[in-house]
Parts: structure tokens; sequence; C-alpha cells
């Protein structure tokens, strides 16, 4: 299989998976139209591609943004670096424009490197406050993805030349990074234009390499 | 109402995951990700010294003169150095010295320390009564590989009475100006390779927050972090461990407040006036035979020998060859004090 095909299968597979979907977007426009594609590109925290789906449903009288994405590392599109999510988006408070956006999401990651291979289970938790309008939005961001449980397998490599006694298995407690930043977006016709940047830190705020991340999305609402 | 469902199913399973693992692991724990230090270890050979323990082995009749090895980093360990420790050719530096090899203050297997004791002048300062230890009142040779050669260089600019040769393998910038010419390639950081996205991506599976955990991740660019060093890929040279705040803060300790380099080690290398022997790797591009052609000019009276089929970690895939340069180089010594 090259390495386009590769791509588009990773990315086919969790829009596959799910009959429902979502991304964060422009909650203002969650009423203009119920579905909505998408991909963005960046640095998150290494440089990746992701495709998702939403869709926004009622439920308890809010609008709910559902969704799922899933997106590889795009360098060389290393479908081995993946990660996948289903969330969840809604207005949790409003004021005119300005509103408290909230979001969940369960996560799941798999990498290899030249030490181990892993793949782990996780939550992100979002917030975003901000100006929300029908053709544009601005908001700060402030979120804490936690790497809730991760199992590693090390690499031959590692165990010939540099440790044979590592421990394969489910390690607890592994990781977590805290993300603040902003986020903005205009909207043409039914398109979206949406970026995002800010800073990484580790859960318990440690530098991070890389310090930063950024990102550059394009949807369509239909 | 279906989506909600899945989700709950999908979070459901998070859970039943996390319970059913009934053996989970602790990435922290000493062991589990990286090897136990002798601070954990007792088993490890160890001296303990100005406040710390030390992973050191020595070989060879103490009576003989002594040779410290160095190692690379900050923050690498011996381990790549041993095989000058072995039998070439029916010659092992062993049969005429005493050979030391530990592992640096917070690196490879010698006990983690937090930043304010990991800076050169500690360094210097352990190396010092390592010596005193070893080699009382007699001055030591040296090896140093990578690092360990500016770390050499560093000792002798302050200390040039306490050592009666030198052997720097490939050493690194021997000044702030010349690290700063030649950082990027140093670094080999580049945004689209694979290793550089490696171990961004990891940062999600494994935060750095405890000495294991970044030691760990600093492993992750070990093997294809430096392709202009021109490793052997079949014969990789070995570690036991990265000490990556060793790494970090000796590394930080070269430069000012704007990050910098600044340092200078060879401010006083006037005043060492006994032959010092560089070698390099013939395959090395960086800090290869065109660095070390500049960095001999740097002292009194100094030579260089390239040995062919290498890179950078020409003491382990050469090491015969590179004895061989160091015998004759140490005979020279030799001959030239009686």
């Amino acid at each position: 299989m090259n390495a386009t095909l590769r791509f588009v299968v990773a990315l086919m597979i969790p829009a596959l998976a799910a009959r429902d979907a979502a991304a964060q977007w422009n909650v203002e426009r969650f009423g203009s139209a119920r579905n909505q594609v998408y991909t963005t590109f960046g640095l998150d925290p290494a440089v990746v591609a992701s495709v998702g789906y939403g869709r926004v449903v009622p439920l308890f009288g809010r609008e709910w943004q559902l969704g799922v994405e899933g997106g590889v590392v795009a360098p060389d599109y290393d479908t081995r670096d993946f990660r996948a999510r289903m969330q969840v988006r809604t207005t949790l408070l409003r004021w005119r424009s300005l509103r408290l956006v909230g979001s969940a999401a369960f996560i799941t990651r798999g990498t290899e490197n030249s030490i181990y291979r892993a793949f782990n289970f996780g939550a992100d938790f979002t917030g975003a406050a901000g100006v929300y309008r029908r053709s544009w939005f601005l908001a700060g961001e402030f979120g804490f993805d936690k790497a809730v449980i991760t199992h590693i397998a090390h690499s031959d490599w590692y165990r010939t030349h540099v440790y044979p006694e590592a421990k394969d298995g489910w390690y607890l407690n592994a990781g977590g990074t805290f993300r603040y930043g902003a986020a903005a977006g205009v909207a043409i016709g039914p398109a979206e234009l949406a970026v995002r940047a800010g800073w990484l830190r580790t859960e318990d705020f440690n530098d991070l390499l890389p310090p930063m991340y950024a990102g550059l999305g394009v949807g369509v609402r239909f | 109402m279906s989506m909600l469902r899945w989700i709950k199913a999908a979070w459901g399973g998070l859970v039943a995951v996390a319970v059913l693992a009934c053996e989970t692991m602790e990435p922290g724990v000493p062991g589990n990700l990286v090897p136990a230090t002798v601070a954990e270890d007792a088993s490890l050979p160890a001296v303990a010294m100005n406040g710390s323990r030390f992973h050191l082995e020595t070989f060879g009749n103490p009576a003989n003169p002594v040779i410290v090895f160095l190692h690379g980093g900050p923050g690498g360990d011996y381990r790549g150095m041993l095989r000058m420790a072995g039998r070439h050719n029916g010659y092992s530096l062993a049969d005429e010295y005493f050979l030391v090899f530990w592992d640096q203050r917070g690196s490879g297997l010698s006990m983690r320390h937090d930043r304010t004791v990991l800076t050169t002048d500690v360094f210097v300062n352990d190396l010092n009564t390592l010596v005193d230890r070893y080699s009382p009142g007699r001055p030591v040779l040296l090896i140093g590989e990578s690092w360990g050669g500016m770390f050499a260089t560093r000792y002798i600019n302050q200390y040039p009475q306490r050592v009666a040769g030198a052997v720097l393998i490939e050493p690194g910038p021997l000044d702030g100006a010349t690290m700063e010419r030649l950082n990027d390639d140093v670094r080999g950081s580049d945004l689209g390779s694979e290793w550089v996205n490696d171990f961004a991506w990891a940062s999600q599976f494994l935060s750095p927050d405890d000495h294991a955990r970044m030691d760990y991740e600093r492993l992750i660019g070990m093997r294809d972090g430096q392709p202009t060093f021109h490793q052997s890929t079949v014969d990789p040279e070995p570690s036991w461990r990265l000490g990556a705040a060793a790494s970090r803060y000796i590394t930080e300790d070269g430069q000012d407040a704007n990050g910098v380099f600044n340092y200078d080690f060879t401010t006083n290398l006037a005043a060492y006036t006994t032959a010092v022997l560089f070698i390099a790797g013939s395959w090395s591009e960086v800090l290869g035979p065109s660095l070390q052609r500049e960095q001999v000019l740097r002292y009194p009276s100094a030579s260089l020998q390239v040995v062919d089929g290498a890179g950078h970690d020409v003491a382990w895939v050469k090491a015969a060859d590179v004895l061989t340069h160091v015998r004759t180089y140490l005979d020279a010594l030799k001959g030239g004090s009686q």
C-alpha cells in the first residue's frame, strides 16, 4: 500500500466508524446546517493532518455538536502515529454574542518510534470563551488532555542497545498536557476557515518540546 | 440518541480497560522504562564523592599510570567507551595503565540530580576529586569523547598541571562562538524528520514530569537524531541512560540569559604545552575532521588522526584503530618523559 493510499485509508476509518460526529468550529453557526466535514493541518504537538465530521443534535434544550476526528502525523503520513477523537461540544453560558463553550473528548492514540510502540486512551476537556457571530468568532481557550492509560511495548533495538529489562505493559498516569491559546474563524457561505494557536505545558506545568501548538482548518456545513 | 449511547459505551470501555489492566505500572518507578541508577540499585559498581554516587568501574593495576575516561553527552555514559578497555591486536590499555571509567554526575547510571548541582564547575570539581582519589599527587591521562573531549579541555584549561596527556575523540566545539556557528548541525532538528515528529508525538503518551520519563523521552532521538554524525546502524554504540537533566542544564550552563553560547574552555590552553592527540572519524560531518583541524590549533602542541570508515562513534566501531593511535601517542609521551 503506497503512502497516499495509507493516508486516505487512515483518515477514512474513523469517519466511517461513526454515524454522527463533531468538530470545534463556530458554535453560532450550529443552526445553519446540521452536518459539517472539515480538515485541519498544524503542529499539535507533531505536524498532524486530520479530517473530521460533525453533526449538531438538539438534546436537553441545547444544541450539541457530536463528532469524530482522525489524524496522522503528516511528514510521511505514518499511520502508526495516529489519533482518533470522539467529542461533544456545546455552549455552556451565553450573553448576547459572548459565549462560554465547553467540549469533552474521548481519545485514542498510537505511536511507534525507535524505542517503543504505544497506544493509549485518554480524555480532553476544553473551555473556550469569546465572541461568536454568524460570520466570525474569536475566543481564548484552555484545555487539558490526559493520557489515562498507556500500553507500551519496547522495540528490539531498545532492548538490544539500551535496556534489556525494560517492562512492557500498561502504564497509568503516564502523561497529560495543558493547552492555552486562542482560536478564531471566519465564514464564507457554507465554508469556514479557522485558526488556533497557543502554548503547551505538561500536567505538572513543565516545558514541552515543541512548546506551542498551531493549526489551520477548513470546513464545510451542509 | 444512538450516538450518545455509542459515546457512553466508549467511556465504559475506557473505564473497563483501566480496571481490567490489573498489572498497571508507574512510568517513574526505577527500572520500568529506564535502568535503575546506583542510587536505587546497590549491585551496581559505584563510589561516593562530593555528596553524590557515581557509577564507576576500573581495570588494570592501580599502581600504573591512571587514565580517566570522559564519556559524551552531556548526560551520556561510558558504555560506548568500554571497547577501549578490551584487548585488540594482542594489546590492552589495562596492561600498562589503570583505567577509570565513570558516569559523570547525573549521567548514565550515576545518581540523578536537579539543576543546582548540574553545572560545569561542579563537574570539574567531581573530576578533581576523582583524580585525587585514584592518582593522588600524580597527573592523570584523559581520554574524552565528544562532550567528554570538551570536558577534558575545560579541566586542562583550569588544571593543566594535573593532566599528563589527553586524547580527544571528536570533541564538540571548545568555545561558544564555534558552537553558535555549528549549533543547528549539532542538534540536527528538522521539523520534517520522522524522529522529531516521533519525539513531539510522544509527549501525548509520556509527559517529561520526572527524571525517568525525561530520560526515556530523550532516548527517542538516540538512534536517528543526528544523521550527519554517520553513526553505525549495524553496530550501534550502546548506552545505559541519557541523563536529560544533566544534558539540559550543562548545556544551559554554557549559555547566557538569551540562550547564546558564551562559554570558552580555551582561555588558558597556552599554559598546556604537553602534546594532545585529536581523533576523528572520516565520515563524521559536523564534529569530524573539518572541525578538529580547527580545534587542534587551540592547543600549543596537538595533532589529528583521522580514522577511515567511521562516523562520530569511531571509538566504538573502530576501537582497534583508535587504540593503535592512542598507544602510539602514549608511547611517545612516555618516551618524552624518560
